[in-house]
């Protein structure tokens, strides 16, 4: 009896990791960047273009991953809590007016990371294992 | 006419039906238009709300974004919903958005829905403000109105009209006609109600049926009276005619004496007669001082016959004359009772004039000796009984007288000369009594005067010598021829001498033949004792 109990604890655990496989995003930025505290709302705002601008003359530039990757749904369903056609309809009612434009796409992490590393207003997420030190992680994403 | 139309039956109840369906109307679009108000008013405030939850998020999205183009976008969605008036985006960022479909009034009522984030439910990032338009509530609200009061109006119009109709056709028009058939009919006729289209048996059916039978009983009871009034009319005429054209004079008096009614008779009865005494004037003093050669006996008759209510009957004197006849009238009154219960008196006025002349002269001749106009021996006796006898406390002498030689000329000159003799010889007595004394001629050559009173002895005489001087004077026969007859005359006295006439006469007779019997021409006074006549010679 407490054999089978103590089988299914197990189990429970086991599974509970396999659960979590989802890595955490970290929100990178230049190392010498300007801006070293940003709170989530900034950065939502930053990434919806509705923050165009930061103190000191800085014109924040956020990178976005290549759509249809699982790390981009989860890092806007986890930075704003609403899913990621929410996020594709808000923009297309706003590409419709055609004044602002959404964060500029790169294929992968790696690419993110080389603009960040290279752009001292760029600012992006990547999976946190894949984080190096030509960037600095503002936060991560849980 | 008019206010006969007005007040008519139809006319009331069409008046009062219709304005109250239009009090009943008036309420009902009254309210219809508040409840459409309400309605319209709630309806335009759901409207406007819909709008702004189907632009809400497009709104956050402007407002978040401060997207000038997604805002204009929005404010011109909301701005077609026919309620609104204007709409107001900002966000306090520099964003502020608003157009107005009309002018802005403080009457508008504003929705107001405040906008968050659409990345944070906690973050405001403005406000939508939409301001409806009343006159576009109250002109929907009013023509909603319009249709539901219309609606209502026709659900309560058709089912009175329906009802009036009915009540119009059912009652109204049956009575009417009823109405306008009674007035044209005359009772005593034989016109009747009809009433036209109606089968059952209803109430108005019962009421014309009543209404005739009760028409056929007035007929009947017009058609008795009218009869009876033909009767009363035929009579009254009958006693018209009897008053007016009888010669005998009609006059009803009251207790009074006033005169009630008086016939034509009257008037040619009396020519005296006013037609203002008939009413005002006191007939029975108009007549007492006027008419009657003794009033005071109509009048007694009158009050007799008023209060013993037995008829009384008189042969009146009246004080008109025409010539030397005296008129006279028979005078009836009867009592009849009146409808008051007054007593009123009858009095029947027959002319009798003429018959009581007649029986003036029967009587004249019956009491008067047709030769000498003297009274004869019935007219004296009656007078006696009428003028003496009757009295206890007169004297009276009566001298009983006797023509001598008056056979002598009636069989020397013929009885035409004894007629002249006899004649003459009431001549020369009459001259000699008074008025008050009493000339017969009892028969033959017999008189008789009777000599009111009683003289004392010596007048007596000097009268009884005065009187054979004047008779034994000689007498014109005619011819030229004269005579002359002596006088022999028995006296007695009453009531010394006996009380009844025939006594009397009878010892006056006696001292007559004393006289006779001892040479005549004398006079003899009666006494218990010896008969002493007195002789007297002639020349």
């Amino acid at each position: 009896m407490r054999t089978v109990a103590k089988f299914l604890l197990m189990l429970a655990i086991l599974w509970s990791h396999t659960g979590l496989a989802q890595p955490r995003i970290a929100i990178i930025v230049h190392p010498q960047c300007s801006f070293t505290h940003l709170s989530i709302k900034q950065v939502v705002d930053i990434y919806m273009g509705r923050l165009l601008s930061l103190p000191d003359n800085h014109i924040p530039l956020p990178l976005d991953q290549q759509g249809g990757s699982p790390l981009r749904e989860q890092f806007y369903e986890t930075l704003t809590d609403r899913p990621l056609a929410h996020i594709n309809a808000y923009w297309a009612r706003l590409m419709f007016s055609g004044r602002a434009t959404p964060p500029r796409m790169l294929p992968d992490s790696l690419s993110v990371l080389q603009v960040v590393s290279q752009n001292r207003d760029a600012i992006g997420y990547v999976e946190d294992e894949k984080v190096n030190s030509s960037v600095r992680v503002l936060f991560y994403l849980e | 006419m008019n206010s006969q139309v007005f007040n008519s039956l139809n006319t009331q109840l069409s008046i009062r039906v219709f304005v109250g369906m239009l009090l009943l109307s008036t309420l009902i679009v009254l309210g219809a238009y508040t409840l459409a108000f309400d309605d319209t008013q709630r309806d335009a405030q759901q409207q406007v709300s819909e709008l702004v939850d189907a632009m809400e998020y497009s709104a956050a999205i402007a407002l978040y974004a401060s997207d000038a183009q997604i805002a204009d976008d929005v404010v011109r969605g909301v701005l077609r919903g026919s309620y609104v008036a204007s709409v107001h985006l900002r966000n306090g960022r520099g964003l502020d958005v608003k157009i107005a479909k009309y002018p802005d009034s403080s009457e508008q009522p504003v929705v107001r829905r405040g906008l968050n984030s659409p990345f944070d439910s906690s973050e405001s990032v403005g406000v939508l403000e939409v301001s409806l338009h009343p006159p576009i509530i109250r002109q929907r609200a009013a023509a909603s109105a319009k249709k539901m009061a219309i609606a209502l109006s026709s659900i309560v119009l058709l089912p009175t009209l329906l009802f009036w109709l009915i009540i119009s056709r059912l009652i109204t028009k049956p009575l009417l006609d009823l109405s306008q058939q009674l007035s044209m009919i005359t009772p005593g006729t034989e016109q009747r109600l009809r009433l036209t289209k109606r089968p059952q048996r209803d109430e108005l059916t019962n009421l014309a049926n009543d209404v005739n039978a009760l028409l056929s009983v007035a007929a009947l009871s017009l058609r008795k009276e009218r009869r009876l009034r033909l009767h009363i009319e035929a009579l009254e005429q009958q006693y018209e005619t009897i008053f007016t054209q009888a010669s005998t004079g009609i006059i009803l008096l009251d207790q009074q004496g006033h005169c009630l009614i008086a016939n034509p008779a009257v008037r040619q009865l009396f020519a005296d007669w006013r037609d203002d005494v008939q009413s005002v004037f006191s007939l029975l003093t108009h007549w007492e001082n006027s008419l009657f050669f003794e009033p005071a006996e109509f009048c007694g008759l009158v009050k007799n016959a008023l209060a013993t209510h037995n008829p009384q009957a008189r042969d009146l004197r009246l004080k008109r004359k025409t010539g030397e006849q005296q008129d006279w009238v028979h005078v009836l009154i009867s009592c009849h009772p009146n409808p008051e219960q007054m007593h009123i008196a009858e009095c029947l006025f027959l002319d009798v004039s003429n018959r009581k002349q007649q029986e003036d002269e029967a009587r004249f001749q019956s009491q008067h000796d047709a030769l000498t106009s003297l009274l004869n021996r019935r007219g004296l006796e009656a007078r006696l009984n009428l003028n003496y006898v009757a009295r206890d406390n007169d004297n009276v002498t009566l001298l009983l007288l006797d023509l001598d030689r008056f056979k002598q000329i009636n069989d020397q000159w013929g009885h035409l000369a004894g007629d002249k003799v006899l004649i003459e010889v009431a001549k020369r007595m009459k001259a000699l009594v008074r008025g008050i004394d009493l000339l017969a001629r009892l028969g033959g050559d017999e008189f008789l005067i009777c000599l009111h009173g009683q003289p004392n002895p010596q007048a007596l005489q000097q009268f009884l010598l005065r009187l054979i001087v004047a008779i034994s004077r000689n007498v014109d026969l005619g011819d030229a021829h004269h005579d002359y007859v002596g006088i022999s005359i028995g006296a007695v006295q009453y009531p010394q001498d006996g009380n009844d006439l025939e006594d009397l006469l009878q010892k006056a007779d006696a001292a007559l033949y004393q006289v006779k019997h001892n040479g005549r021409n004398g006079y003899c006074i009666y006494t218990e004792q010896a008969l002493v006549p007195v002789l007297f010679a002639r020349d």
